[in-house]
């Protein structure tokens, strides 16, 4: 990797971190909700963290397709990569939704509410993706395999998010829409703001997990050639063996 | 020999490997049926609360042993079985469904025992309508069998492959445990059971369209 790339990666890397925490403070000084109290602080978090994650599993179905058509394994790093990213933040999304949902609602995890369900259902699933990622050592075999499940999995993102609208529950519908915001505007700054800052952390993550990616795949391909250089062909005119290649 | 023709070889292929091995009838069904008895004993003498919990208990049983009827192939299934039947031209969707529906008929086998075991351990609520619980278990049957199907595909050659298998099927067979125990409940509650219904005939055209249209390139993938 050239000095270059390093720079960029960790001139992003910190952007995304001042971002970041500006956006936190922005959240954390949004006035109480009339209702929710301080709590309705964590959706600042917790939303734009779910909206990332939907996001990057749509990468990785993005990235399989892409690889199914061109056999660059680019694109399969970048599905991987994204992946383990996506759950990264779905579980950012899970715990501060189970944190605000203890005081707002009285249970950490509600079983009968569908969002909670299909997102721990979502999580599951491609944790199951990354580990048939880890599982295959063949990098070939791997992008075949995981471009599937990647492709196929990524029809629960809109189930998750309809869920909310297909079957009502404790969890509310969704705030901003095509119409209009149903949130006071300072709310709805901090809660966009960090929509911003937190794609900015993916992009981050993304671009610092692609340059792993190919250290990996550049460190793979000196240990297949070491493996192989220390098996050498028999060849004629070497030390003779009593007859044995002499012919 | 004809699409049809060949599910037909491979389905009693894999139900001649089946009645072999005994896999199913005689490790994983009395191991089932011992699970069935050990939550009553867990539980206490509380006879209502184990008469209400009887069907939810069932379907968590199918879906928990039923992957294990499902995903017997790991054990059965060696590379030159495979080879053989690559060599000798076998349409993969073909193959596909053929193990799907020898699963299929083996999952629901084991549902009809495990089903009186219920009835006669937890002697749960009476269903009103309880021919319906056929359906539902056929279609349940059929989508985990697809399910499980697919997985092993897609983990054909894996090492840690019977590992793997649980964390791939149990998550992607909510949809299914969903709609059979939600519409079991309905039964019970003499309510409609279309939605539930029509979300397990959802999920097993998903599960067709998907297995069909990836069978060729998961068998490229692993050869």
């Amino acid at each position: 990797m050239t000095q270059s790339a390093q720079m960029r990666v960790k001139l992003l890397m910190a952007l995304a971190g001042l971002v970041s925490a500006l956006g936190i403070w922005l959240a954390y000084s949004t006035p109480p909700d009339a209702l929710q109290r301080t709590y309705a602080r964590i959706i600042n978090i917790h939303a734009p963290a779910m909206w990332v994650a939907f996001l990057a599993f749509g990468v990785t179905a993005l990235g399989s397709i892409v690889w199914r058509f061109t056999r660059n394994r680019r694109w399969d790093h970048l599905a991987g990569a994204s992946a383990e990213i996506g759950v990264l933040f779905t579980v950012i999304g899970l715990v501060t939704g189970m944190i605000w949902g203890k005081p707002v609602w009285g249970v950490y995890f509600d079983w009968a509410d569908p969002r909670m369900a299909s997102t721990a259902v979502l999580l599951l699933v491609y944790v199951g993706y990354l580990a048939l990622r880890r599982a295959t050592i063949d990098p070939e075999q791997r992008a075949s395999r995981s471009s599937i499940l990647g492709i196929v999995a990524v029809i629960q993102v809109p189930l998750v998010y309809f869920s909310v609208n297909l079957m009502r529950s404790l969890h509310q519908t969704q705030s901003i829409r095509p119409g209009g915001s149903t949130m006071h505007p300072t709310m709805l700054r901090a809660l966009l703001f960090n929509l911003g800052a937190f794609t900015l952390v993916y992009v981050a993550l993304m671009s610092a997990r692609m340059v792993v990616a190919r250290l990996e795949e550049a460190r793979a391909a000196r240990e297949v050639s070491a493996a192989g250089s220390a098996v050498i062909p028999p060849t004629l005119g070497g030390p003779s063996l009593g007859g044995i290649g002499d012919g | 020999m004809t699409f049809w023709g060949q599910v037909r070889a491979i389905t009693s292929y894999e139900l001649l490997l089946e009645r072999r091995s005994g896999e199913t009838w005689s490790i994983i069904t009395p191991f089932a049926a011992a699970a069935l008895m050990t939550i009553p004993l867990a539980i206490g003498i509380n006879l209502p609360l184990i008469s209400s919990i009887g069907w939810p208990i069932f379907w968590s049983i199918a879906l928990l042993f039923g992957m294990q009827v499902a995903w017997r192939h790991v054990s059965n299934e060696r590379n030159a079985m495979r080879d053989t039947i690559i060599l000798l031209g076998v349409d993969p969707a073909a193959r596909f469904t053929g193990r799907a529906v020898a699963s299929g008929v083996l999952l629901a086998g084991f549902m009809v025992v495990m089903g009186a075991l219920t009835v006669f351990l937890y002697t749960p609520h009476h269903l009103n309508r309880w021919p319906w619980l056929i359906v539902i278990g056929l279609l349940f049957a059929a989508g985990l069998a697809q399910l499980a199907t697919l997985a092993s595909d897609l983990t054909l050659g894996l090492g840690a492959r019977s590992s793997l298998a649980p964390l791939l099927v149990a998550p992607l067979a909510l949809p299914l445990l969903i709609g059979a125990a939600q519409a079991t409940d309905s039964l019970l509650r003499s309510s409609g059971i279309l939605p539930w219904l029509l979300m397990l005939v959802l999920a097993n055209l998903l599960l067709a369209i998907v297995g069909v249209l990836t069978a060729r390139p998961l068998q490229e993938a692993a050869t």
